[in-house]
């Protein structure tokens, strides 16, 4: 790939992230403004709907630019290009039944330990499996901007959005 | 000893599992603590796997003695379908023959014949009891 072509790859994927964010923040600080009482904390359809798009759209705009091929056509399972095969997964809190993380993984038979489980009190719960992991990667977003949206805060074992 | 449980399960089976798996965790703890085996150190962590065709063969037993940590990770596969429309009944006997399974093995955290047979005799007994400790839950 020619520099003129990655240079104008990563702004259009800056371009998108920066618009997800943008309006995603909007949605998240009404959010966070709503009252305690969750009475009137029904947030705007549209504008839920628009920072899920908006994200997602930003992720598979990024998710081309970076690139996931090697020069030698041999694709890595972290790649976004992966067909191996990935899970969008929940850990859930064994007692509140709350989601503790969304996540996603191509490699389940290395997946979390059982003294994971134990320390942070979660269930482990695989909810869509997708061949193409930018689809895996998009459905994690949404999900993860439809949690923040609804609770003003990534869940508990969460850090960032990817 | 300490009967402690999380799950490896698929979405829909997560209401019976859940049930399931908070009637039998006091139930045994409760049993444990009167028996022989409340002089057992250790731990038997119960993770067990519950997913439909398709998805187990991602996901394969991983049961493993940690000897050391005097702990028993116990994960078999369980049958998913008597998760998702199994009695509550099916879904205590399926639940308690994946506990049974590490019987054999809490030799390895220093388990005498008597507590193991103490084991047996609690895992034997736990589903007609649990269902007359819980009459609010529908056998069918």
């Amino acid at each position: 790939m020619y520099n003129d072509e990655v240079h104008l790859r990563q702004a259009t994927c800056a371009g998108a992230a920066g618009a997800a964010a943008a309006v995603c923040m909007g949605t998240g600080a009404a959010s966070v403004s709503c009252p305690a009482t969750g009475a009137a904390c029904a947030l705007v359809p549209p504008a839920a709907a628009a920072c899920g798009t908006a994200a997602a759209t930003a992720i598979a705009v990024c998710s081309v630019a970076s690139g996931g091929s090697s020069a030698r056509g041999r694709v890595h399972g972290n790649s976004a290009d992966s067909m191996m095969g990935t899970e969008v997964y929940y850990l859930i809190n064994r007692l509140t039944g709350a989601i503790d993380k969304i996540g996603i993984t191509s490699y389940s038979e290395r997946r979390y330990s059982q003294a994971y489980f134990d320390a942070q009190n979660v269930d482990y719960y695989p909810q869509a499996h997708h061949e193409w992991r930018t689809m895996a990667i998009i459905d994690e977003q949404i999900r993860l901007f439809n949690y923040y949206v609804e609770y003003g805060q990534l869940p508990r074992l969460n850090k960032t959005f990817r | 000893m300490i009967f402690w449980a999380a799950v490896e399960g698929y979405q829909p089976a997560y209401e019976g599992i859940t049930r399931t798996r908070k009637s039998v965790e006091a139930h045994l703890n409760a049993e444990f603590a009167r028996s022989s085996l409340a002089t057992l150190e250790g731990k038997l962590r119960y993770v067990p796997i519950i997913m439909p065709k398709g998805m187990r063969e991602r996901y394969p037993e991983r049961s493993k003695l940690r000897k050391k940590q005097r702990i028993y990770d116990c994960a078999p596969q369980l049958n998913y379908e008597i998760f998702v429309s199994g009695s509550f009944e099916d879904q205590l006997k399926e639940y308690i023959r994946g506990v049974a399974l590490s019987a054999p093995h809490l030799k390895g955290l220093g388990a005498t014949p008597e507590q193991i047979e103490d084991f047996k005799r609690i895992l034997a007994e736990a589903v007609p009891r649990i269902l007359v400790e819980q009459p609010d839950q529908t056998r069918h």
